[in-house]
């Protein structure tokens, strides 16, 4: 069963012109082209069309919005227009002067790839995308502003756990419970892990605080409060030794941080 | 490493032509385009096969199908969803435009995204079932068998909605 139509597939036409077409593929648009004056100008009208979508849409702008759509993953807020996808850096750079930048709703290429950390004893590991795929930073390695990260913890099963940071500025930011505000005050019960160990749904962009961005990721078999979390991760921060110092966390709570130094922080 | 630049010069008219073609809309076929190559990148090495049309024209309209979905509206112009209406309408057992109305649905409801772009490329762009299949990589009864299969789904899909 096939459609009813003669006309020339598009698709037939498109390969011919790109010179993709199989010999029986190009045999059959050949003997059309040969009595179809409509055939053949459609075929003229895809030179012409690739003329002007390439003279509108150039090839530069649109392979930048492509790779910042590839580092932000399917789920991001569409960009409907190169330009608006070209705008992109500007916004996240009105974002930067509030810490590392979430790029809410997806991980980013090749981070659902990465190997599944493994229950037990909590672990924290953060990639950097690159070109080439997602690249492990240990503990002390370098990133830079613009670079984008992906976290993943590792937890047993049923524990709680929270994950934040604090930069160069003294920042503090929330990525597990993403977003968590804790300067509104009140109880704020960390998150239940269900899997024993998963990527954090949200890539992230480091900004250009200097020196160091430094994440901590605080479990416990029991429910704890992130209010206290955050009182003891904004009291090491303004003690000054948030580059190396412990926090003083309530008793029962592990701790596990991981510092990325930024390169070109002056330090 | 593929150069993003350089597969868009080849490839980007003919990806935005058939966005175009199935959208309607010169903003949704630009953002599907971009949708296309960023897939087409993600999947690396089938990128490297002789003649990358065929795969960049499928996610294409696999893109343009997921996005018509989303939205919840059938397609406006040439090659969408009036054309999948009619082309399937007349074709074998179904032939009622307001049946295969319902059966579109039943296709962009339950399908699986292939044999979604599948149905377009035979239905509605008139490939030929060998043509059909040597773009979406099945051999010849392997694709009839998911068309078949497709009719046979929509026959219950109407029968279960009668």
């Amino acid at each position: 069963m096939r459609a009813a139509s003669s006309r020339l597939p598009d698709l037939l036409l498109e390969q011919y012109a790109l010179g993709e077409l199989s010999d029986a593929g190009k045999a059959r648009v050949e003997a059309v082209l040969a009595v179809d004056d409509a055939a053949r100008a459609r075929l003229d009208a895809i030179a012409r069309s690739n003329e002007e979508i390439l003279s509108s849409s150039p090839p530069a702008e649109i392979a930048r919005a492509v790779r910042a759509r590839m580092l932000t993953a399917a789920g991001t807020p569409r960009r409907a227009r190169p330009a608006l996808a070209l705008a992109f850096p500007a916004a996240a750079a009105a974002l930067l002067l509030v810490g590392v930048v979430m790029f809410r709703g997806g991980l980013f290429p090749g981070a659902a790839d990465l190997e599944r950390p493994k229950g037990g004893a909590p672990s924290l590991f953060i990639y950097r995308a690159s070109a080439s795929g997602p690249i492990e930073l240990r503990d002390g390695s370098s990133a830079a502003a613009g670079d984008v990260l992906q976290l993943k913890y590792g937890a047993g099963s049923g524990r709680f756990a929270a994950i934040a940071s604090l930069d160069g500025r003294g920042h503090l930011t929330w990525h597990l419970p993403a977003g968590f505000d804790d300067l509104r005050g009140g109880e704020a019960p960390a998150p239940r892990i269900e899997e024993a160990g998963s990527a954090l749904p949200s890539a992230y962009e480091l900004d250009d605080a200097p020196f160091f961005e430094r994440f901590f990721m605080i479990s416990s078999r029991d429910g704890f409060d992130l209010g206290a979390v955050s009182k003891a991760l904004r009291a090491l921060s303004a003690s000054g030794a948030a580059e190396s110092g412990e926090p003083s966390l309530p008793k029962g709570l592990a701790c596990k941080s991981l510092i990325i130094r930024k390169s070109g922080g002056g330090r | 490493m593929l150069d993003v630049e350089a597969l868009y010069r080849k490839y980007g008219p003919m990806v935005l032509r058939r966005c175009r073609s199935l959208l309607g809309d010169e903003d949704k076929a630009q953002d599907a385009m971009q949708e296309t190559f960023v897939r087409a990148l993600r999947s690396g090495s089938r990128l490297s096969d002789a003649a990358p049309s065929s795969l960049l024209y499928c996610m294409a309209t696999n893109v343009c199908l997921n996005a018509m979905r989303a939205e919840r509206s059938r397609p406006r112009s040439a090659g969408g969803g009036d054309e999948l209406l009619e082309a399937i309408a007349g074709s074998d057992d179904v032939e009622a435009l307001g049946l295969a109305r319902r059966l579109v649905d039943g296709i962009f409801e339950r399908e699986e995204p292939s044999t979604r772009t599948m149905a377009v490329l035979h239905y509605v762009d008139g490939l030929t079932l060998e043509e059909t299949a040597e773009r979406v990589g099945l051999s010849v009864s392997g694709l009839r068998k998911r068309l078949a299969r497709l009719r046979e789904r929509a026959r219950l899909f109407m029968e279960d909605g009668e």
